[in-house]
């Protein structure tokens, strides 16, 4: 080794392949050292996220009360059916929709007309979540959506009854890049507050729930955000697509008990 | 020959004499993108002391056995490789943290500080002389990150490190918090007047005037 | 279709300034806008290397690195950052061979800059938010050249003001890069008015 000029062809060749070598070990021990742990991460960071609008505390672990309390499912969005068997039951959780919406396979294009999220196409399935209670009564029936705002595309779970898929039990953001202070207001639990108990559509089943300047109508209005005008209009859109047009199906199953038979 | 720096020295120097972000003005990039809280900045300063300390430690101990020719590259296997482990640890360990970083985590290895301090110093230097380089590096980074933060985190949101010190309006107090802080541009403002206020004392460091209109010999 | 792209191009160019959005290649940003000459060359050299590197990490990504992509099973992302930082250095140095060669002109003009695009944060960033937001070939070239102009308009702006301000009797503890960060922090607030533009 003392012999090998360093700077001769065959030095450097030789080593640049340990240095490569070298780190390669290291990286790829490490990668697969924590793959478990990443795994772990994000499905807690998911769980935790569901948990939110289930109504239920964290007791103990997120993945246990998850276990206990949450219930995944997958739709298929056209007919509003559960589709559970389309992946392995492992894989229905942590479903990437977001992902396979921008797969040709896997996604369906939604017409401009309709797209008022401006996400251009979804997903053909969507993972659904039922929260069950002590006595495994489905609570709520918590439905993933995400569309466009002002910087960035807002993603959130809504939780609705499931007596009659129409009222608004909760809802958290998960995912966004909205301006800190103005749209970011959508993560201040003081402003979700104001969608529960708010009824997406009116006795005629057209779809009333909006985000408004000034809301008038107590049952299906809320305020948007003071100085977030855009954000608000994104998230209002968003809701509009998933809740009134893409989940319409479904929750029109659920309302008349196709979905879920509670005891 | 001559003495060089003590251990001591080279340790301090750079986190405040001679810091990297205000006094070499290197690192910016990061330094103005995650200032917005104190979490991301503190969670940042670690990573880039991390990367530099232990990409110093690496290229001094081979620095007798890397080939002129392949320099550059050499070094940026043993930097990339590094910024990765940091990456998979932070993913694995605070995955919320590294959603907020996204990309910047992996702009470590176009850190400025980091290459430069490789090449400039553990290339000629002892392992452990150059090990306390790069902690003094990333660490003095990471005292203009957190000093940047706190200023914007707390009169941009009335919190700090996400405990609420100024009840803000929003939440039932009084604060009304200034936006603008947590706005990108403010952070070029802060900057520009840091670097100001090190400048006003740091005379020698400033730079002439190209042209004087008092001059009257021109 | 069309509009799509010309859209994403809008929002990379002027909303999602690299520069001024997101702070990305600010060493070379703050060092070298004293003159539009010199500032224009290296942004036209930026938006170059930017369009080979992006659409190039795009295939690789698609073919090699992804999950599943090379062999089913086999999921090499965590080989993305010193691949990436690979490639562009590669894609650097045959650019330069290919100038020197065949356009001496452009080379000797745009002379220290082009090696350091390889470790300018633009190309590195531009290539990583491709991967993050999972653009397609041709939304990565597009992507490629809205991202590559943009630093390019930022650092041409700033030098054109930089170029003003050379004769304004500033203090001293102000002149030279405060009064620079001061600038582009207004800049950017002048940029931030582009959001909201829907096409």
């Amino acid at each position: 080794m003392s012999k090998l000029n360093k700077d001769s062809v065959l030095g450097t060749f030789v080593i640049i392949v340990t240095f490569c070598l070298v780190c390669s070990v290291l990286v790829s021990s490490a990668v697969v050292a924590l793959d478990p742990f990443k795994t772990a991460a994000v499905a807690n960071d998911r769980q935790v996220n569901i948990l939110k609008v289930s109504g239920f505390e964290v007791k103990g672990s997120v993945a246990k009360t998850f276990k206990e309390h949450i219930e995944s499912h997958l739709i298929d969005v056209e007919t509003g059916s559960l589709a559970d068997d389309v992946v392995p039951a492992s894989q229905i959780e942590g479903y990437n929709f977001a992902s396979l919406a921008k797969k040709p396979d896997s996604s369906v294009k939604i017409p401009k007309d309709r797209d008022v999220a401006g996400i251009l196409s979804r997903a053909k399935y969507m993972p659904v979540y039922f929260a069950k209670d002590e006595n495994g009564k489905v609570a709520r029936v918590i439905l993933p959506f995400y569309g466009q705002a002002l910087w960035s595309t807002v993603y959130g779970y809504v939780a609705l009854s499931p007596v009659d898929a129409n009222t608004i039990l909760g809802v958290t953001f998960y995912s966004h890049g909205e301006t800190p202070g103005l749209g970011g207001e959508i993560d201040n639990p003081r402003w979700q507050a104001l969608w529960v108990d708010k009824k997406l559509t009116n006795e005629n089943g057209e779809y009333k729930f909006h985000i408004v300047k000034n809301a008038a109508d107590k049952n299906h209005e809320i305020d948007a955000l003071s100085g977030a005008t855009l954000t608000s209009v994104g998230v209002d859109k968003t809701a509009a697509f998933w809740l009134g047009d893409a989940y319409k199906p479904f929750l029109e199953k659920l309302s008349k008990g196709e979905i879920i038979v509670n005891e | 020959m001559s003495k060089g720096p003590s251990l001591k020295e080279i340790f301090l120097t750079p986190i405040i004499a001679n810091n990297p972000v205000m006094i070499q003005i290197l690192g910016i990039c990061s330094s103005l993108a995650v200032t917005s809280s104190m979490k991301t900045a503190f969670v940042m300063g670690l990573s880039v002391t991390a990367v530099c300390s232990l990409a110093n430690l690496a290229i001094s101990i081979v620095r007798n056995y890397i080939p002129n020719s392949v320099r550059i590259i050499a070094q940026m296997t043993v930097i990339a490789s590094l910024v990765i482990l940091v990456d998979q640890i932070l993913k694995a360990f605070a995955y919320d943290l590294s959603k907020q970083l996204s990309v910047y985590v992996g702009l470590i290895i176009t850190n400025c500080i980091v290459m430069g301090r490789t090449e400039g110093f553990a290339l000629k230097s002892a392992p452990l002389p150059s090990l306390l380089d790069g902690l003094g590096n990333g660490l003095g980074y990471m005292l203009v990150l957190c000093v940047v933060a706190t200023i914007r985190e707390l009169f941009g949101a009335g919190t700090w490190f996400g405990m609420t010190v100024l009840e803000s309006v929003n939440n039932g107090g009084w604060y009304v918090p200034c936006g603008l802080l947590v706005m990108p541009p403010c952070s070029f403002f802060l900057l520009g007047l840091l670097i100001w206020g090190v400048k006003s004392f740091r005379k020698d460091l400033q730079e002439p005037l190209e042209y004087d209109t008092h001059r009257e010999d021109y | 279709m069309l509009e799509h792209y010309l859209s994403l191009f809008i929002k990379s160019v002027f909303i999602e300034n690299m520069a001024l959005a997101f702070f990305l290649g600010m060493c070379t940003f703050l060092a070298v806008s004293k003159k539009v000459t010199t500032s224009a060359g290296l942004g036209a050299a930026v938006i170059m290397v930017q369009l080979l590197a992006v659409p190039v990490n795009n295939l690789i990504n698609t073919y090699i690195l992804k999950p599943d992509a090379l062999v089913a099973g086999l999921d090499l992302s965590f080989l993305s950052f010193i691949t990436y930082i690979g490639v562009i250095a590669a894609l650097v140095q045959i650019l330069e061979i290919f100038l020197d060669k065949y356009v001496p002109s452009l080379y000797a003009a745009l002379g220290i800059f082009l090696p350091l695009i390889t470790v300018n944060c633009v190309i590195f960033a531009g290539v990583s938010f491709m991967v993050q937001r999972e653009y397609t070939f041709t939304e990565s070239v597009v992507y490629a050249l809205g991202s590559g102009s943009s630093w390019a308009l930022a650092i041409i702006i700033l030098a054109a003001i930089n170029e003003k301000l050379k004769y304004a009797n500033a203090p001293g503890g102000l002149r030279g890069l405060p009064l620079t960060f001061i600038t582009a922090g207004l800049m950017a607030v002048a940029f931030m008015s582009f959001s909201g533009i829907q096409l």
